[in-house]
Order: C-alpha cells, then structure tokens, then sequence
C-alpha cells in the first residue's frame, strides 16, 4: 500500500518546485486553519460549559427583584427581596438549593494591619450545595467567617503571613448613614474558599443572618431586610440541561434573574457568527485549494510529460506514475493541512487571550475562558482531511499522467 | 544459438487524414541472443517503429511479436510496463535523462521502478558507471555532462537491472564522430562482455557497419538482411 520509494519520488519533485509546491499549500492552509478554528469556537464553549464551571457557576441564577420603570402599574408587585422569595423560588422543581445574599462594606482587623474588603452573607446551612468549596479550613458557624481566594491574596501580601486560618479577626462595620458608625465583632477565619469566579472571591463570606443583625445593630434599624431586601437570591439549578427553564420560569414569576449560562450565551452568539464566517471563508478557500491543486498538477504534468515517458520506457508502472501524482498531492494536501493546524493553533491562543481580557474586564473576576479549544480529535480530523482534499484533487491529473502515451511523451521536446 | 525476439508477419498502420501510412507491413524477424543488430534505412522507412514495436512502446496493427516465446502483443501497457522493466533497456538519441537529478539517481531510477532493495542499489547503480567509465562524475547532473558522458550515463542505466535486450535509437546521432565512437565502442563492449542482445537503429553507415548483422527497411519492409 505505502511504497516508500514512489513516495520518496513524489516528496523529491515537490521539493524541486518549492516555490511552486508552497503557494499550491497555501490554499489548503488556510481552509485548514478557517475550519478548525470554526469548531475549535464550537468545542471550546461546549467545554467551557461541560467543563469547570459546571458546578460552580454554569448551575446558579442570579435573582433581582424587578426593575419597574413603568412605576407600580405591574401586576406584580414584588419590590423586595425577602425571606418569602427564598421560599417561593425553594419550591421551584429542579432547584437544588436557594440562598439570599446580602453584601455590605467592613473592614478586617487581622494581626495589626487593617483590611477592606466586602462582607458576603450567604445561607451557610447549604453551602456545599450552593457550590462553595473549601480551599482548606471548615465552613463558619455562628459569626466565623471564611475567606475568598482573591482577598486571601491580599491579606497574605498585607500581613505577609499565609497561615490566616483559625486566626482571631476583628469585623468593623461601618454604616453609610450621615454619620459614620463603626462597630467591632470579634470573630475568627475558619477556612478558606476555592475560587468561584464571583464576588465571594473578593470577600469575607459568613453567615447571612449574622451579618444583617450585625448591620441592623449598626445602622441603628431593625427588619432592613423588609424594608430594603436581599441583594439578591441565587437559586442553584440541579444541573445544567434545566438553567435555562429555570430561569424562564423565575422571570415569568416576576424577577429579573440571570444564569452564567446567559453570559456565555451571549459569547455564544458572538462565537457562532465568527464560526459561519470562518466556515464559510475555511470552506472556500478548501474549495479553491483543491483546484488550485488539481490545476498545479496539471501544469505539472504538461512540464513533466517527457519525464513521465521516459519513467515509463524505464520500468515505472502506470499505477506507479498514477501513485507518484497522487503522493505528490496528498503531500501538498498533508503539508497544508499541518500548516493550518498550526496556525489554527496560535489563532485560538489569541482568541482566547482576547477573550479572556474581555470578560475579565467585565467581570472584574480572573475567569480563565477557553471559547477556542482544539480537542485532539479535530487535529487529526483536520489532517486527515486536508489530505483526503489533496487525494481528491490528485485523482484527476494522476490518472491523466498515467494515461501519457510514452511514444508522443518521448517525441515532445 | 537460440532466438530471443521472434516478429511474426507484423503490421504497423497509421491513420493520417484520409489515408493509411503503412509503418510495417507484414516483417517477419528473428534476432538472436548475443546479437549486434543495425537496423538502418531512409527516414519514414519503418526502423524506429520496429523498435518500437519490440520495445512495447507501440502494439502492432497486425501479427506477433514474440520475446522470450512470450506473446507480448496481447499486453496491456500496465503488463509491457512491468515486463520492459525486467527485460529491456533503452538508450535514446537525446539521452532522456532527468536534469534535475544526478548521474547516479538517474542510473538508480530504473532500480526504483523494480522495487530492487535499496541496500543493493546503489552498489548495483555504482557498478554500472563504473562500467561505462563515470566513477568520477557521479554527482554530477547531466547539465554539467558533456554529451558523451551524458549518453555513458544512460548506457549505464539501461544495462544497470541487467537486461537481456537492449534498443537504441540512434545513440549516437547528438555525439560528434569521435564521441559516437567510444559510445558505439561501449555497446560493443556490453555485448561482448555481458552478451546483451542489441538492437541499434542508426543512420550511420559507419556505426551499422561496426555491427553483427545489418538490416535495411524500406517502405516498412525488410529489403535487406546480411551479416558482416
């Protein structure tokens, strides 16, 4: 099947017309790269998706109360998050776990240095199920608290000490209001979060109900959550397939809520335009190659036709000058093709570095995106391919050069 | 001594136009093995299409073309490809060599073609210029060749698979007098030596008259037939 001599044969006559041999595989060096980045854009949000963020983010909603510009004239009338929304959207199917949250500004006395950072209230009973993992430590009871990955950074930097944990720390509070109050908790670090690419990172996480009486008692005011509600209520879904259902359904209700999934819904619609256009572009442009290839071949064999003659008068079989323009573009096909990888290889880089800066300037949280992704399966595929567009538009001018009557092929000067 | 090519009443006709050029008609052959054989006559006189013929190049309107009592008229180009390539050689007038190669990649191509082990070729291919006298020109493409070594080159790659029959086609008709001698000496050589059987068309008396046996076309018939 592989004659490794004829195949010597074919690479020793594409080299000898290298300029030539290179333009033809330019063609198919771009179709490549054109189809593999359109499914590497595909590829790589069905990981993004199927992948780390699973349960983490690509599970939770984000619920608000509604924004009503057009005043109380709704039907609903929820204006504030509280603790009968948190049951309601409870009994939801499909939900896994439902907590509000409530952010509010403080300060963080570790050691002797100072620490700003946000204090998050979230339901601690179901943290595991809302998707909290622990870096190290336990989760908090009563006023402990834990500490997101980001502010963790930070409080090693500032204390130059890395073991915060089970560390003594003092809670300031500090109200908004026209006069500045501030009030001390003694509390204590009890573990450590693993990032979840949200706010929590940049905080100090504790128990919600906690946190409120400790802002109630420093505002001065009772009931703020009927007065002014949750933050927000972030509802986890049982798994990915139902998000989007969900958060039909919570919206219908009357809420304004958002999934991850909407986010990447959005990188989405961005990725599929890019994957038509480059489909398109990759496609053509293989279209092209092929007869650009099949046209070179041609050529080839006109330029070549003595050549071929002769080969035959020496002992070369047709199926042996068929086999040696077939190789010859295979080769062409194959170096394209693994010319097109490559580059694809170094555009998805870019993509996803642009990407990245993107998202992370929007979300102002370190997501490390990957909307590019080259599986191994596409890279052979893509191989495979091209070569199989190189033998396709082989087939013509090999069986041509077969055909070549030494007699008129030796007689041709 | 025994008959290596046997040509059994062949015709050749060509269409030109209307009209029908009979190339051969009807040439009854025998060449024997270990022989010297000019085949010489005016032009369109049928020499190169005898050759022609014999080699496999072209099939015969007409009759049988034996060679080694094989029938080879019925064969398709695929099975004269394979067959040429164990029995027959060529050396042509404008050598045919590949420029892009050198010396002793064109000698080696036919080895290629007949899937020789590559571990043998290049002994098998060094051999054969050594034996047309090119030991030192190797490496060298035919453009920096003069004609002469350039012809030598191709002897050497006709003779290189060991074949028993070898066809030329004027061999010397692009060399000088004194060129065309040494090459004509080779051949002489090769027969002797190696008892390849050698068909020579030529249009030099001189040369014809170097060899075993003459033979005269005209009008594609043999009119013509002596031994020197």
């Amino acid at each position: 099947m592989f004659d490794i001599d004829i195949i010597k044969l074919a690479w020793m006559s594409l080299w000898r017309r290298k300029l030539r041999t290179i333009l033809t595989m330019v063609g198919i060096m771009i179709g490549t790269a054109g189809i593999v980045i359109m499914i590497s854009l595909g590829a790589g949000l069905e990981r993004t998706i199927t992948g780390e963020f699973e349960e983490m983010n690509m599970t939770s909603i984000e619920v608000y109360a509604p924004y009503n510009i057009m005043g109380e004239t709704d039907t609903n009338d929820i204006k504030n998050l509280t603790k009968d929304d948190v049951l309601d959207l409870r009994k939801l199917d499909g939900v896994k776990a439902v907590t509000p949250i409530y952010n509010y500004w403080g300060e963080l006395d570790i050691g002797r240095e100072r620490i700003s950072g946000q204090l998050v209230g979230v339901d601690m009973s179901d943290a595991e199920d809302l998707g909290y993992e622990l870096e190290d430590g336990r989760f908090p009871r009563n006023n402990e608290i834990i500490i997101g990955s980001k502010l963790l950074e930070d409080v090693e930097e500032i204390t130059g000490n890395n073991s915060v944990i089970r560390k003594a720390v003092t809670i300031i509070t500090m109200s908004m209001g026209e006069e500045s109050i501030e009030n001390e908790y003694r509390s204590r670090v009890v573990g450590t979060l693993k990032s979840t690419g949200g706010n929590e990172d940049y905080s100090a996480v504790m128990d919600i109900d906690i946190l409120i009486d400790m802002v109630e008692e420093t505002e001065n005011r009772s009931n703020i959550v009927q007065t002014d509600g949750y933050e927000s209520i972030r509802v986890v879904a049982e798994n990915t397939e139902i998000v989007d259902q969900l958060t039909k359904e919570i919206n219908e209700i009357g809420y304004m809520s958002y999934s991850t999934q909407d986010l990447l819904a959005g990188i989405g619609s961005i990725s599929k335009y890019l994957q038509i256009f480059l489909g398109g572009i990759g496609s053509i442009a293989l279209l092209v190659a092929a007869i650009g290839i099949t046209n070179t071949m041609i050529m080839s064999i006109y330029e070549r036709t003595r050549e071929i003659g002769v080969n035959k008068v020496i002992g070369a079989s047709v199926k042996d000058i068929r086999n040696q323009f077939l190789y010859e573009a295979s080769f062409i096909g194959l170096m394209g093709g693994v010319a097109g990888l490559t580059i694809s290889y170094v555009i998805t880089l870019l993509i996803n570095f642009i990407a990245g800066m993107i998202i992370n300037a929007q979300a102002e949280t370190a997501v490390s995106i990957n909307i590019a992704y080259i599986p191994p399966w596409l890279a052979i595929f893509a191989i495979t391919f091209s070569i199989i567009v190189g033998v396709l538009a082989g087939l013509y001018p090999a069986n041509r050069a077969a055909k070549i009557s030494v007699l008129e092929a030796l007689r041709q000067e | 001594m025994e008959e290596i090519i046997k040509l059994k009443k062949v015709s050749q006709h060509y269409k030109m136009g209307d009209s029908v050029v009979y190339a051969l008609s009807e040439v009854d052959l025998d060449i024997y093995s270990g022989e010297l054989t000019a085949l010489v006559g005016p032009s369109g006189s049928g020499k190169s299409t005898l050759l022609n013929v014999v080699g496999g190049l072209t099939k015969p309107t007409m009759g049988d073309v034996f060679i080694y009592d094989t029938n080879v008229k019925d064969y398709s180009e695929n099975q004269m490809c394979l067959f040429r390539r164990e029995h027959i050689g060529f050396i042509f007038q404008s050598f045919n060599l590949n420029p892009t190669l050198t010396a002793l990649e064109n000698v080696t191509m036919p080895l290629i073609f007949a899937r020789v082990d590559s571990k043998d070729r290049e002994k098998m291919a060094n051999d054969a210029l050594d034996l047309v006298g090119l030991s030192d020109r190797k490496d060298h493409k035919p453009g920096e060749l003069s004609g002469g070594q350039q012809q030598r080159v191709s002897v050497a790659r006709a003779i290189v698979n060991k074949p028993k029959i070898i066809l030329c086609d004027e061999p010397t008709g692009n060399l000088d007098t004194k060129t065309g001698k040494e090459i004509l000496e080779l051949i002489k050589e090769m027969n002797r030596v190696n008892q390849i059987t050698f068909i020579i068309v030529t249009h030099d008396i001189n040369v014809a008259n170097q060899c075993q046996r003459k033979i005269s076309l005209q009008d594609g018939k043999i009119f013509n037939d002596e031994r020197n």
